[in-house]
């Protein structure tokens, strides 16, 4: 049935949007970095999966365990190497924005090219559990559904660290008033980095999940980055809930656009997605949280 | 003990304090009084590490803090219930408090310093779960210094503690000052309401343009005119 | 002026000497210097970051491979123009007016956008993709082209950097809230120079196209083009109108040596030299280079402000208003009136919501219910600069200079969006009196940033009263004044309202108040607690109560 079958489609795209989405609330609600290199560390994640995947056969899932952490540590390097000097130097949270959309756009030119020079431009894309398997009585294949499970998990243990641990309520209490933070005795500095850190291993762990079934080259980055932008700001900036819940949106709008209307509309689509949402509530969908 | 000496704070080209010294001890109420503009807000920032001072000496139980980050401020022993009490609004009473908790000085005794603040502030206990912004005035007051509470500090700063508080609600903010006092607490209260809190301070300073001009047992302030005309002024003779 | 005109002309001679290799470098740096001295024209002064430059290149080029069969050459460019403008007052009107941080985002995928846009409608509706050019333009005349479009773009950069429009675009990059109050149309100002920008990129794209033989939306609309412009502005300095200059010839030169030799490492050098630019170039090369020192007209005299006329009844009458943040009532029921002459005190405790009712008044907040008029006329909801042309102006709590002016290009923006602008050399006369009046003399050159906190109230005071305003909102600006600036400040103060200006003064500084005020509205928890002159009124002890508060409950 074609209203499943987007349906189903959709959830996919989604939930791949929402978990990267995810990571970048993370960045830009808590270290206030608005990362515009974000999606080229998703090409990257996927470059490196395909590697481990066609050189050392190792299945993507596997390839979670030593992407995710190493992307961790070298956006933690990023973070304080790149970033840091810039946090001190900003007097205003709005500087830093500003200034960091100006860093980040360079880093993702360093990113893209280190990527080029490895990987060169041609489109890459490798068969794992590509099984068609009946869902509903419409036909999705496995290693989508299995990408699907796996970031719903991670985005749930993510979620419930954010929300039940005492460091994960730390981090939101920082996206919600840094001042107050300190005051409560949160290293802000040292909290920001971390966020930034484990936005940077989510949106890694986004890309060995989709490049089960993606074909993807150097250059798609920027799409990436566009559309996690979108849905973190349409969700609300650093509501994760409205992240969630605008990342699930946009998969379905998109895929239902893609079907229904012309899959060379899409990036249209959400942009007027994008456009209308922010006209009509500035704030978001749901405005500021922190759940 | 808090000691404070010679401390000067300039905003820019504008000197805020200048030259500023007083002392906060343990199981003591000192009010600090002053009109708006005077450098109350100033003062306490500096302590809190919140603003760089230019000079001075900030010290408690001997240790220096001055130029500390917050942070370290607070796990030092020093909290402060910022003015408009700088909780967390989204997040809901439970987690404020559980934050309040943050600094490791404060870990081991976490149970225990919950137990004091929830029976100091009955009210908060059904609202464990509520967000803390819908929550009233006078409720988000005790959010705030319950959230100060729970870091287990040895000297609390609060900053106008009663702004936009009803009469009754400030009735029950003094009456739990007072009993953070009997815990062995030392307050440095900037107030508004003069009157009140120098009928709980134990001594108190008045400030005026960024330096002490005045200091005293708070019941000898409570009568001394400097204080009223510090706040409702005087005529001053002005060539027409 | 005679310089130039032989830099043009020598510029113009160069293909008469110069072909193949050399013309089409020449060509690549003409095209990159129209691109980056049009997308410094907005995004240098309004410091919006704009990504969307080969959005609009991409438009003219496309607008000539469709067009160029059909219509003769000027016409297609004339085409190419106007939607290219079309579509950034599109984009302009939608997106301008959210904070700048959506703007950047938007602009980053809007050549995306366009991309898909185009390629869906030749896919649907021309059906085929790519289109041929078979235009028969040379080189020579694709660089004369270029030329006619740089010194164009000079030409307009520099008229409008001298003009009111440039200078409204500066005061918006220091301050927006500034230039809304100091009467200036911030959405509209910036759709103009958005618009101006991207005519001189379509126009552009349209120029170049004949260079491809063959066209399809991926060649055209390459987001790479936006980068490499927004680098050579930046790095040569987007605040000077030369300044993208000083970066396109060097990049042009770097590019043709990396893509002869490294080209795989275009993308990583470009990172790189952007990261330069953040950490050690914010303003760019130019911004390294000393200030010029602006030329000086003699100054006038000191001219007595004008008087205002005199009214009968209230100039500022304020009823029942209400302003409420959330759960929290800032203004409560509120009613008062200024009569026009007087000063009028605004006090109360902290938190009372005296700052908030300023905020009404000039338009930085709308309230929630109740009017204000001014002279009769309703100004509640109309937005900050209309309110300011009507004759308001105000001093912030937090004092707000400009940060990349001096102190007297401060003031002129006080005279240059007022109701009947004052511009030019009397306008710099008018502005230099100004400035000694507030006991600025003197200090007239000197960067705002560089005054004492003192003399920046001063300062923000004299760009006030340059509106010639006939109600003067001042937030506490006798606060932290020692006291002989404090006397000095009070006898500013009365002379102001002695040549007419009605003044509604928010103070702490409680002997200001007994002094200058007429007549005083206590307020407390956002509500009218007495009305009457200063002795009188601090002598009610309900007053005496909300400020030094009651001993029991």
């Amino acid at each position: 049935m074609l209203a499943v079958d987007i349906l189903l489609a959709g959830l996919v795209l989604g939930g791949m949007y929402a978990l990267t989405a995810l990571g970048l609330t993370l960045q830009y609600g808590v270290a206030r970095i608005m990362n515009l290199s974000y999606g080229e560390f998703l090409v990257a994640a996927a470059l490196v999966a395909y590697s481990l995947y066609t050189g050392l056969a190792m299945s993507p899932l596997i390839g979670l365990i030593v992407v995710v952490p190493a992307a961790f540590v070298l956006n933690w390097a990023i973070y304080h190497v790149l970033l840091m000097p810039l946090v001190r130097r900003a007097r205003t949270r709005d500087v830093l924005e500003v200034d960091s959309i100006l860093a980040t756009f360079g880093l993702l030119f360093i990113v893209q090219g280190i990527a080029l020079v490895i990987f060169g431009g041609q489109y890459y894309s490798y068969t794992f559990l590509s099984i068609p398997v009946s869902v509903l009585g419409s036909t999705i294949a496995v290693n989508r559904l299995v990408a699907l499970l796996f970031a719903a998990a991670i985005g749930l243990a993510i979620y419930v660290a954010l929300m039940r641990t005492r460091s994960g309520t730390a981090l939101r209490a920082v996206a919600v008033d840094p001042v107050a933070a300190g005051l409560v005795a949160i290293d802000v500095k040292r909290a920001s980095g971390f966020a930034f850190a484990l936005g940077g291993a989510l949106v890694a762990a986004g890309g060995v999940l989709v490049s089960m079934f993606l074909t993807f080259n150097t250059a798609m980055g920027v799409v990436f980055t566009m559309k996690a932008l979108i849905v973190v700001i349409m969700g609300g900036v650093g509501n994760m809930l409205g992240a969630l819940i605008a990342g699930l949106l946009l998969g379905i709008g998109e895929t239902a656009v893609a079907r229904l209307v012309d899959p060379g509309l899409t990036l249209a689509a959400t942009y007027a997605l994008f456009l209308a949402v922010l006209l009509v509530r500035p704030t978001g969908l749901f405005g500021r949280s922190a759940r | 003990m808090l000691e404070i000496e010679g401390l000067s704070v300039a905003y820019g080209k504008h000197a805020a304090l200048s030259g500023v010294a007083l002392n906060v001890a343990r199981g003591e109420i000192v009010a600090m009084l002053g009109a708006n503009g005077a450098g109350k807000t100033t003062l306490l920032k500096a302590v809190a590490g919140l603003v760089r001072p230019q000079g001075g000496r900030v010290s408690l139980g001997g240790r220096d803090l001055l130029a500390l980050p917050p942070h370290l401020v607070v796990e030092a022993g020093i909290a402060l219930v910022p003015e408009g009490r700088g909780i967390f609004g989204e997040l809901t009473v439970r987690e404020n408090l559980m934050l309040g908790a943050y600094a490791k000085r404060a870990r081991a005794g976490e149970a225990g310093n919950l137990d004091r603040v929830v029976t100091l502030f009955p009210r908060l206990k059904e609202r464990f779960r509520q967000i803390a912004r819908t929550m009233s005035g006078g409720e988000q007051q005790m959010v705030a210094i319950g959230r100060a509470l729970m870091s287990a500090p040895d000297i609390l700063l609060l900053d106008e503690p009663s702004l936009g508080l009803s009469p009754l609600m400030c009735g029950e903010l003094f009456a739990a000052l007072a009993n953070i006092r009997a815990a062995g607490v030392g307050l440095l209260l900037v107030e508004q309401n003069a009157k009140r809190s120098l009928a709980i301070a134990d001594r108190g300073y008045l400030i005026e343009t960024g330096r002490i001009v005045g200091q005293g047992a708070a019941s000898a302030l409570a009568v001394d005119p400097a204080v009223q005309r510090a706040y409702l002024g005087a005529d001053i003779h002005v060539a027409r | 002026m005679l310089g130039a005109a032989v830099l043009v002309a020598l510029v113009a001679a160069f293909p008469l000497v110069a072909s193949g290799y050399h013309l089409a470098l020449g060509i690549s740096i003409l095209h990159f210097a129209v691109l980056a001295t049009a997308w410094a024209l907005f995004s240098g002064p309004t410091r919006l970051i704009s990504l969307a430059t080969v959005a609009f290149f991409g438009i003219g080029a496309y607008t000539v491979a469709v067009l160029h069969e059909t219509l003769p050459w000027l016409a297609v460019l004339a085409a190419a123009g106007a939607i290219g403008v079309a579509v950034a007052l599109l984009v302009g009107i939608s997106t301008l007016r959210l904070s700048g941080i959506y703007f950047v985002i938007f602009t980053f995928g809007l050549s995306e956008l366009i991309r898909q846009l185009v390629t869906w409608y030749e896919v649907n509706v021309h059906r085929s993709v790519g289109r041929y050019i078979f235009a028969s333009v040379s080189q020579r005349e694709i660089y004369w082209q270029l030329l006619a479009l740089a010194v164009a773009v000079f030409v307009v950069g520099w008229l409008v950097a001298r003009s009111r429009l440039g200078l409204a675009s500066r005061v918006i990059g220091d301050d927006e809230t500034v230039a809304r109050h100091a009467g200036i149309d911030a959405t509209r100002t910036k759709l103009t120079l958005f618009a101006v920008s991207a005519l001189f990129m379509s126009l552009t794209g349209a120029v170049m196209a004949p260079r491809w033989t063959y066209i399809d939306p991926n060649i055209v609309f390459n987001p790479l083009l936006s980068f490499e412009v927004v680098i050579m502005a930046l790095f040569g300095g987007a605040g000077v109108l030369l300044g993208p200059l000083l970066g396109v010839v060097p990049f042009v030169l770097l590019f043709e040596l990396l893509s002869a030799n490294f080209p795989n490492y275009f993308s990583i050098l470009l990172g790189v030299v952007f990261m330069v630019i953040v950490y050690a170039l914010p303003r760019g090369v130019a911004g390294l280079l000393p200030r010029r020192e602006a030329k000086r007209t003699a100054p006038e005299p000191a001219q007595p402000a004008a008087q205002a006329e005199a009214n009968p009844g209230a100039l500022l009458e304020a009823t029942s208003l209400r302003k409420a943040f959330g759960g929290l009532v800032a203004v409560d029921d509120l009613s008062f009136a200024a009569k026009p002459g007087e000063i009028l005190g605004l006090v109360g405790p902290n938190g009372s919501g005296k700052t908030t009712v300023l905020n009404l008044i000039s338009g930085a907040l709308a309230a929630d219910r109740g009017t204000l008029t001014l002279d009769g006329q309703p100004i509640a909801g109309l937005g900050a600069h209309r309110i300011a042309k009507l004759g308001v102006a105000r001093t912030f709590q937090l004092v707000r200079v400009l940060d990349s002016m001096s102190a007297l290009e401060n003031v002129r923006v006080g005279f240059a969006f007022r109701r009947d602008p004052l511009w030019g050399a009397r306008a710099e006369a008018e502005a230099l009196a100004l400035l000694t009046r507030v006991g600025l003399a003197g200090k007239a050159d000197l960067p705002a940033t560089q005054l004492t906190y003192i003399d920046q109230k001063r300062l923000e005071l004299a760009r006030a009263l340059a509106s010639e305003p006939k109600l003067l909102l001042l937030d506490e600006w006798l606060a932290g004044l020692n006291p002989t600036e404090l006397g000095e400040g009070i006898a500013l103060v009365r002379s102001l309202r002695n040549s007419g200006i009605t003044i509604v003064l928010v103070e702490h500084v409680m002997d200001a108040i007994r002094s200058l005020a007429d007549r005083c509205v206590v307020m407390n928890a956002g509500r009218r607690i007495a009305d009457g002159p200063p002795a009188a009124v601090f002598a009610e002890r309900e007053v005496v109560r909300a400020y030094l508060g009651g001993a029991d409950a």
